[in-house]
């Protein structure tokens, strides 16, 4: 009973520190995401993009992209045809 | 038995009956007191932090989220070593010292020193606080040895340490800066809500704080039962799509800045759902730094701001004229003279015209002929369906702050008000309601609701709500919508006012509108103050936006042709790039389908793409 007690007590308290652990390293993710969004700004990736790489922007629309959401473990499967 | 084994075996047992009542008054007679006595001593309250919902864009990006931060606090009654802690904060955050150290000598019992710290800028300071308690200068000198400096930075970081202690917090961030910050708002230092949908929404995105109980050791360490110390808002999904508003902004800006505006706002609209794509001002603020601006650039003027709207309120005599089947599109109306009188007052055409159809009435805004078409309506007619089409009303955008517009009945015209009012005077408007009148030439003829805010998730990910709009409202026939919306293509075709609106590869239909400023010392209109504004949508024949740009007191031009048109020119040309909305006519061309195996959580919130294609099919 007194074994049982004490290890009830031991696993508390490293459930706590555990707790602590979680906290702060939930913190850190919050910075995290915040850093994230602030660098995949499109601002950001604007300049990056046509500053840094000297890309440019395609305003001529030849080639349009449709994107069908579809779920199941197919790969990517990539056609011509229209878009149906 | 000899005489001392019976005095020690008595006093054992007297020692034994001791223990014995000892025992059992505390098990049993005083059990209850003894046990709710130690309970109040093992159990440590502790606040449940209250932390906001994310805001985020329709794709999922954030655009406004929580960091967490240490607050500063010190109790100046207790505060023994004030020149410590004075130089101590000095030292990190660089604030005078002189007035810190006034702070910590006033007679009040709770004072908030530094709020918001970064929580590496937190940790600096309680060393450098912890350091110099230890240096000296007061009663709490212990030393400089690493145990005592441990054992300071501990009670720093937990209950305070020599009147001064650091509170847990947070700050909220918005990591776009001023991207879409008319729409966002803003939180101040205590995280209380103060515009946009911060404002709009804060039951939604707040959570009841609370308070637990947790059981403690006597060297205060904790025994958890797995308990949540963070209660978080709820999430909530924009209709603003961040690539949109970026682009809006990038040229809403450009526009300023060659035209030398006061002001200016974009809006940019779906027109059969009234989703808000994007909405931009200038002048614009960072969210982050609010107050670095004047309280009037943090004005959402897109929907505050009213203004007299010019020609683009020509829509309410050209499609009541069409519905009441007053006029023909071939309809001619004589416009030579140039002017016409109405009520003892001239009004003027911008342009010489000769004789125009109805269709050339609006494709040249013809004041001479619009005026006709209203005097030929009557003033109710003319009143019925400009509040029929939303003027005079709020939109009911779920933002805050936004204004109704002045649209007087009847009863309280002058003489020459049908004639102003036929060409977007004596009306004021705002931008919102221009562009929701015009989305309803967009779609077919029926009055949408616009909102910013899509879904509503709970902290886990799972919808507690979506937008539910009310059934739209059908002002025009779907005939007199289509007819008219040829008749707006026209208008940025040439020979009409918006050339420089049109976009290539697909037509737009639109309207110009160039209206005169009151001057606020005259208490008349300006001569040289405009208010110039294009409101269209694209591609004409199945519209996947519909917006309005409006710039006030542009110098050098003042023609919405001239100044807004070429703003809308050059939004929607990237705009429908970066929807992938092929050029007119040439759908099945070069069209690359690339099917995708799946996705996060957040590709869930409704992409555009998905609500039009689904019109599409």
């Amino acid at each position: 009973m007194v074994w049982l007690r004490s290890n009830i007590t031991a696993i508390e308290y490293r459930i706590a520190e555990l707790e602590k652990q979680k906290m702060e390293m939930m913190k850190e993710r919050k910075s995290f995401i915040a850093k994230r969004a602030e660098v995949l700004s499109i601002n950001r990736v604007e300049q990056v993009a046509m500053g840094r790489l000297g890309l440019q922007f395609r305003e001529d629309r030849s080639r349009v992209f449709h994107v069908k959401r579809d779920e199941g473990d197919l790969p990517y499967g990539v056609s011509f045809k229209s878009k149906q | 038995m000899s005489k001392r084994a019976v005095i020690l075996s008595t006093a054992i047992a007297f020692c034994f009956i001791i223990v014995i009542f000892r025992l059992a008054d505390r098990m049993l007679i005083n059990h209850g007191r003894l046990s709710e006595r130690a309970r109040l001593q093992h159990l440590k309250r502790e606040d449940i932090q209250v932390r906001r919902g994310i805001i985020c864009d329709r794709r999922g990006r954030e655009l406004a989220v929580n960091l967490e931060v240490e607050s500063l606090y010190c109790n100046p009654r207790q505060v023994d070593s004030p020149r410590a802690v004075a130089s101590a904060i000095s030292a990190v955050t660089g604030k005078p010292y002189d007035a810190l150290y006034e702070m910590l000598s006033r007679e009040e019992q709770f004072i908030w020193i530094e709020r918001k710290l970064e929580l590496a800028v937190a940790e600096k300071l309680r060393e450098e606080i912890a350091r110099r308690f230890l240096e000296g200068d007061g009663n709490r000198t212990r030393g400089k040895t690493r145990r005592a400096r441990k054992e300071v930075l501990r009670k720093l970081k937990e209950s305070g340490y020599g009147g001064v202690g650091f509170l847990p917090d947070a700050k909220r961030f918005y990591p776009k800066g001023a991207l879409a910050s008319h729409v966002i708002g803003f939180a101040g230092v205590d995280n209380q809500p103060l515009e946009g949908v911060e404002l709009r929404y804060d039951l939604t995105l707040r959570n009841k704080g609370g308070m637990l109980y947790v059981a403690r050791d006597a060297k205060g360490n904790t025994l958890s039962e797995g308990m949540e110390f963070e209660s978080k808002g709820n999430t909530i999904a924009l209709t603003i799509d961040e690539g949109l508003q970026y682009i809006a902004e990038k040229e809403l800006g450009k526009a300023m800045l060659k035209w030398g505006a006061s002001q200016g706002s974009v809006i940019m609209m779906e027109p059969f759902t009234g989703e808000i794509l994007a909405l931009a001002n200038r002048p614009t603020y960072d969210p982050n730094e609010p107050a670095a601006v004047r309280n009037s650039d943090r004005r959402n003027i897109a929907l505050t701001d009213t203004y007299e709207p010019g020609s683009t309120f020509k829509i309410i005599v050209g499609t009541a004229s069409l519905e009441d089947g007053a006029v023909g599109i071939d309809s001619r109306f004589d416009c030579t003279k140039g002017y016409i009188e109405v009520g003892g007052k001239l009004i003027r055409d911008a342009h010489r015209n000769g004789f125009l159809t109805f269709k050339e009435v609006i494709q040249k805004s013809s004041n001479v002929g619009s005026v006709m078409l209203g005097l030929k309506l009557g003033r109710e007619k003319l009143y019925s369906y400009a509040r029929k089409f939303g003027f005079g009303q709020k939109t009911g955008i779920d933002l805050p702050g936004e204004a109704a517009g002045r649209l007087k009945p009847p009863s309280g015209w002058s003489a020459p008000s049908i004639g102003a009012i036929s060409i977007g005077y004596e009306v004021s408007v705002t931008g919102l309601q221009v562009l929701r009148a015009y989305s309803a030439i967009a779609n077919g003829g029926y009055l949408v609701t616009p909102h910013v805010v899509s879904e509503i998730r709970s902290p886990d990910g799972n919808i507690i709500s979506g937008f539910r709009p009310e059934a739209p409202k059908r002002v025009i026939s779907e005939r007199t919508a289509a007819v008219f919306k040829k008749i707006l293509e026209s208008v940025t075709e040439e020979g009409g006012t918006a050339a420089r609106a049109s976009v290539y590869g697909n037509l737009v239909a639109g309207k110009t509108g160039t209206a005169k400023l009151i001057d606020k010392k005259t208490g008349g209109y300006s001569d040289s103050d405009y208010v110039s504004s294009f409101v269209g949508f694209v591609p004409a024949e199945a519209p996947k936006i519909a917006m309005i740009v409006v710039v006030f007191k542009p110098k050098g031009e003042i023609y919405g042709g001239a100044v807004a048109g070429p703003v809308f020119k050059n939004i929607a040309t990237k705009a429908l790039a970066y929807l992938n909305v092929p050029m007119d006519g040439r759908e099945a061309e070069n069209t690359l389908v690339v099917r995708n195996i799946g996705y996060d959580f957040r590709n869930s919130f409704k992409g555009y793409g998905d609500s039009v294609n689904q019109r599409q099919h």
